[in-house]
C-alpha cells in the first residue's frame, strides 16, 4: 500500500479538522495544559480514526509509511498541523508512532487501547554517541566496529544509565535502543520492570511529564526485526529528526501568527508596533526561520530512503537554533505581555528549547556528521 | 582515592612542558610578571575590587547561598498565590534580608545600611555586585529584593529632605527592624510598555493614570500593570499625569498601602522569576496628600529616566549573574556526568563550549564593572549599552549550557531551564533591548549631530 499525494492531502485535511476542532479547542488557555484525561480521550479518538498506528491492522497512520512522496508529505504535514494546535501532543504521538512502527516491524501484536501507553527513546543517555555512532553507521559491515567505539556505544546505550524520558504521565511501556553484539538493537520494556523516577518538572511540553528511566537489559526481550540494525538505526534517527523539525515548524507557525496579529494592533509611539523597524526586523527573522524550516521539510517530502542522514543532521543543527531565536524574537516583539503564561508565546519558546535539547541535543551533531563524511549516508 | 592529574588533551601541571608551576622558578623579575599558581576566578576578581566592595560581594554571596539558594526551586514550583498573599518562606527571607541590610543599602547609616567603606564608591557599583550574586542563585528572589530599590529610587533622586527623612527612612527602618516593608516602582500602563521608557513614544502617548487636584492633594485614577513586587509593596512610587495634561506633566506620587481606592487587581502568571510577583494595580480615587508628591509637580518624567539610568546597569548585572550560574551549572555537569567511562569535561567539544561560555560571561562582567565603577552619575547611553549587551549575551551563554546538557538540561533539577526562564525577562523589562538600543542613540545625539567633530566611540 502506498499513499499518493492526493491521498495525503485528503488525510491531512482530516488531521487539520481534528487538530482545529478537537485539539485546539482544548488548548485555548496556554496557562492550563490539556489534562491527562483529555489527552487520553484525544489519543483514543485519533486511534479510532486511524490517525495513529496499531500493530494489528494496516492503514495510513502517522509514520506507518515512509516509502513515497505522499506518505512523507502526510507524516510531516500531520506533525506540523497537530503541533500548531498543541506541540506536546504532537511530540507524544510522534514518539508513540515511532515505537509502533518498530513493534509492527517485529510482528509484535499489542492490543493498544490508549496510544499514550507507549513511548519511545531515539538516543542513548547523553548526546549522540560522539564520533563512535557515526563511525558505526558509516561502516558497511554489520557488527564491525573499533573497540574504542564499541566502548562508547556500549555506555551510550547502556540501559543501566538513567535516560531522560519526556512522555505522557501514564506511559506503560517504552521502546528504546540498546547496544548488543556490536550493534544497535531495540527493546520493548514495561514500566513496572524499570527503575522510573518521576521528575518534578521539565522546561516545556507542559502536557507531558519528565522521568529518568533505567533498568537491566537482560530483563527485557529484544524486538526481532528483519531490517539490518544499522539501516534501521539510521531510519529511526532520520524519522526522529524530521519529526522534531516538523513539530518545531508547527509550534513556530502558531507563535508567528499570534505575533503578526499582536503587532498589528498594539500601539507604541503613536503607531502600531509593526510599523517600527525594530519590530519589522524581528517579524522578518521569524518569517525567515519559518520559511527555512518549511523549505527543509519540503525537501524531506520524498521517500525516506532517498533522504541522506547527513542532510538531516545539517538541517537540525542549523535550523533548530533559528527556531529558538525566532520564538525568542516573538516574545521580544510582545514585550512584557509575551512573558506571561496566559498569552502562550513563552510556551512556544520553551517548546523550541525542548526540541533543541531532546534527542541528544545539538552539540554532538558536528562529531556525528564528521564521522559520517567518509560514507555519505 | 586517586586524584586526576589532568583533563584529557592537556598536560598535567607537573609536566615540564606545562608552564604554570614552573613560572615560580623564574628569577624575581620573571616571577613578578607571570601568574603562578593560578587562582580561582571568583577569588581573583575579589582581589581586583576595593576592600569595601569586595567585602560586600562576599557578604552577598554568603547570604545568597545560605538563605536564597535553598528556596529557589521550591518557590519556583510553588502554587500561584492570590494577590496580597505571601509564601511563608518569602516572608522569612524578607525579614532576614531586611535585618541584614539588603533592603536598605542604597543609603549609609544612620538612614540605611550601606557600609561607609562602600559609600565612597558609586552606589551602582555596590548594587551590581550584590545583584549578580543574588541572580546567580535565584532570579525570582533576586527580583523580590531588587525591585524594592527601584521603588525607593525616586525618593532618593528627588533629593528632597522630606522624602528621604520621611518615607525612605521609614521603609529602611522597618526593614532593618525585621519588618518587611517593600517599595515598588509603578510606571507601566496597560497601553504603554515602551512608551513610558522612551521620550518620543511618551510624547505621543495619552497617559492612563491621571492625578486630579483635590483639597489637600490629588486623586489618582487608572491602572498600572506588570509592577514587580507591586503585590506585596507597602510603599509605591506611582507616576501619573496631571488631569488634562500630557506625559510632560508626569508626576511621581508616594502612595502608602493599604489605602482607600487602591487594589491589587491581579498578579501575573510568569514564565520565570516566580518568587517575585508582577502585579496589576488599580487606583480608584486614591488620595495622595500634597506633601507626598515626590520631587515636585511635572518632575516625574525626569525622575523616571534618572531611575532607569540607575537601574539598567544593575539589570545588566542580572545578566552576568545568570551567565555565571549557567556556566557553573555546565561546569558541574561536565565534571560529574560521564560518557564512555570518562567525564564529559575530558571531551574537546565540551571544553570548547565551556571556554566560550566563560569568555562570554567574563566579557559582560568586565563591561558591567567597567561602567559601574564610574557610575557616580549614570549616563543613559552607558547604562543601556550595558543592559542590552549583558542580557542578550547571557541568553546565549544559557543556550550554550542547554546544548551541552542536551536531554538532561530539560529537567528542572538541572537548574539551567529555570535560569533560562528567569533571565529571559531581563531582555524585556527596564525597556526592551530594542528600546535600549534606541536609548543609546537618543543619548548620543549631541555628538552624532555635530558634523564638525569625529565621534568618539
Amino acid at each position: 500500500m502506498s499513499i499518493s499525494l492526493d491521498d495525503a492531502q485528503a488525510f491531512l485535511a482530516e488531521v487539520a479538522s481534528f487538530s482545529r476542532d478537537k485539539v485546539a479547542s482544548k488548548a485555548l488557555h496556554p496557562e492550563h495544559p490539556i489534562t491527562p484525561n483529555d489527552l487520553t480521550q484525544l489519543s483514543i479518538e485519533a486511534l479510532n480514526l486511524g490517525l495513529l498506528p496499531q500493530t494489528e491492522s494496516e492503514g495510513f497512520a502517522l509514520w506507518e509509511h515512509t516509502e513515497s512522496q505522499g506518505a512523507m508529505t502526510f507524516n510531516i504535514g500531520f506533525l506540523q498541523t497537530l503541533s500548531e494546535a498543541n506541540t506536546a501532543l504532537a511530540f507524544a504521538w510522534h514518539r508513540q508512532a515511532l515505537a509502533m512502527t518498530l513493534l509492527k516491524a517485529s510482528n509484535s501484536k499489542i492490543n493498544i487501547t490508549n496510544p499514550l501507553d507507549i513511548s519511545f527513546l531515539s538516543t542513548g543517555h547523553y548526546g549522540l554517541g560522539r564520533m563512535s555512532f557515526g563511525r558505526y553507521l558509516a561502516t558497511e559491515q554489520e557488527e564491525q566496529i573499533a573497540s574504542e567505539d564499541a566502548a562508547v556505544l556500549q555506555d551510550w546505550l547502556d540501559p543501566e544509565q538513567p535516560s531522560v524520558l519526556i512522555a505522557p504521565a501514564e506511559w506503560q511501556s517504552l521502546v528504546w535502543p540498546v547496544w548488543k553484539n556490536n550493534s544497535v538493537r531495540w527493546q520493548l520494556v514495561q514500566r513496572e520492570k524499570l527503575n522510573v523516577s518521576v521528575q518534578r518538572r521539565q522546561h516545556g511540553f507542559d502536557e507531558l511529564a519528565a522521568f529518568k528511566v533505567c533498568g537491566n537489559k537482560n530483563n527485557h526481550r529484544y524486538l526481532e526485526l528483519s531490517q539490518p540494525p544499522k539501516a534501521l538505526a539510521q531510519q529511526l534517527l532520520k524519522q526522529d529528526i524530521i519529526g522534531l523539525l516538523a513539530i518545531g515548524a508547527g509550534s513556530l507557525k502558531r507563535v508567528a501568527q499570534q505575533t503578526i496579529e499582536y503587532t498589528a494592533i498594539r500601539k507604541q509611539g503613536g503607531h502600531t508596533i509593526q510599523s517600527h523597524p525594530a519590530v519589522q526586523q524581528m517579524l522578518v527573522e521569524i518569517q525567515g526561520a519559518l520559511l527555512q524550516v518549511e523549505n527543509a521539510l519540503q525537501l524531506c517530502s520524498r521517500p525516506l530512503a532517498t533522504i541522506r542522514l547527513t542532510d538531516l543532521l545539517h538541517y537540525r543543527m542549523q535550523l533548530q537554533p533559528q527556531l529558538c531565536h525566532a520564538a525568542s524574537q516573538a516574545m521580544q516583539a510582545h514585550g512584557g505581555v509575551g512573558y506571561m503564561l496566559d498569552v502562550g508565546i513563552e510556551k512556544g519558546l520553551r517548546e523550541q528549547n525542548m526540541l533543541r535539547m531532546l534527542a541528544g541535543g545539538l552539540l554532538g551533531i558536528p562529531l556525528l556528521l564528521s564521522a559520517l563524511q567518509e560514507s555519505v549516508v | 582515592m586517586s586524584v586526576k592529574l589532568n583533563i584529557e588533551g592537556h598536560l598535567p601541571l607537573s609536566h615540564k612542558l606545562s608552564p604554570q608551576l614552573q613560572f615560580q622558578g623564574l628569577p624575581l623579575l620573571g616571577r613578578s610578571l607571570t601568574a603562578s599558581p593560578l587562582e580561582d576566578l571568583w577569588q581573583l576578581d575579589n582581589k581586583r575590587l576595593p576592600w569595601g566592595i569586595r567585602s560586600l560581594r562576599k557578604k552577598a554571596r554568603a547570604f545568597a547561598e545560605t538563605h536564597l539558594a535553598p528556596l529557589a526551586a521550591e518557590l519556583d514550583l510553588a502554587e500561584h498565590l492570590a494577590p496580597g498573599e505571601m509564601h511563608p518562606k518569602v516572608k522569612n527571607v524578607l525579614e532576614l534580608a531586611g535585618k541584614e541590610g539588603w533592603l536598605s543599602y542604597f543609603m549609609p547609616w544612620p538612614l540605611g545600611s550601606l557600609p561607609y567603606s562602600v559609600a565612597v564608591y558609586p552606589l551602582i557599583w555596590s548594587c551590581t555586585v550584590v545583584v549578580e550574586e543574588f541572580s546567580r542563585v535565584c532570579g525570582g528572589l533576586m527580583l523580590l529584593l531588587s525591585a524594592h530599590h527601584l521603588g525607593c529610587m525616586p525618593l532618593i533622586l528627588s533629593g528632597k529632605r522630606k522624602m528621604i527623612l520621611g518615607p525612605l527612612r521609614n521603609i529602611y527602618r522597618d526593614n532593618l527592624n525585621g519588618i518587611p516593608h517593600l517599595a515598588a516602582f509603578a510606571i507601566t500602563e496597560p497601553q504603554a510598555g515602551s512608551d513610558v521608557e522612551d521620550g518620543l513614544g511618551a510624547s505621543l502617548y495619552r497617559p492612563g493614570v491621571v492625578a486630579t487636584p483635590t483639597a489637600g492633594g490629588y486623586l489618582l485614577n487608572g491602572r498600572k500593570t506588570f509592577i514587580s513586587g507591586g503585590d506585596l509593596a507597602q510603599s509605591l512610587t506611582v507616576f501619573a499625569a496631571l488631569d488634562g495634561e500630557g506625559m510632560d506633566s508626569w508626576t511621581c506620587f508616594y502612595v502608602k498601602t493599604p489605602t482607600k481606592g487602591f487594589k491589587v487587581a491581579r498578579t501575573e502568571l510568569k514564565m520565570g522569576m516566580r518568587a517575585s510577583g508582577a502585579a496589576e494595580l488599580e487606583f480608584n480615587d486614591v488620595f495622595v496628600p500634597e506633601h507626598d508628591v515626590v520631587g515636585g509637580l511635572r518632575q516625574g518624567w525626569v525622575l523616571n529616566r534618572a531611575t532607569l539610568n540607575s537601574s539598567r546597569i544593575p539589570v545588566a548585572s542580572m545578566g552576568v549573574g545568570f551567565a555565571v550560574a549557567a556556566t557553573e551549572e555546565a561546569v558541574q555537569f561536565a565534571r560529574s556526568f560521564k560518557l564512555g567511562g570518562k567525564p564529559l569535561i575530558d571531551y574537546q567539544e565540551v571544553q570548547l563550549q565551556l571556554a566560550s561560555m566563560l569568555a562570554e560571561t567574563r566579557a559582560i562582567r568586565s563591561l558591567v564593572w567597567q561602567e559601574a565603577r564610574h557610575a557616580w552619575k549614570p549616563r543613559q547611553l552607558n547604562a543601556s549599552v550595558c543592559k542590552l549587551q549583558a542580557t542578550d549575551r547571557a541568553q546565549v551563554v544559557c543556550e550554550m549550557a542547554m546544548d551541552l546538557m542536551a536531554d538532561q538540561g530539560t529537567l528542572h533539577e538541572q537548574r539551567i531551564e529555570k535560569i533560562f526562564r528567569d533571565l529571559r525577562l531581563t531582555r524585556i523589562f527596564e525597556g526592551t533591548n530594542q528600546i535600549n538600543r534606541l536609548s543609546v542613540i537618543d543619548d548620543w545625539q549631541a555628538q552624532l549631530l555635530n558634523n564638525n567633530k569625529q565621534v568618539g566611540v
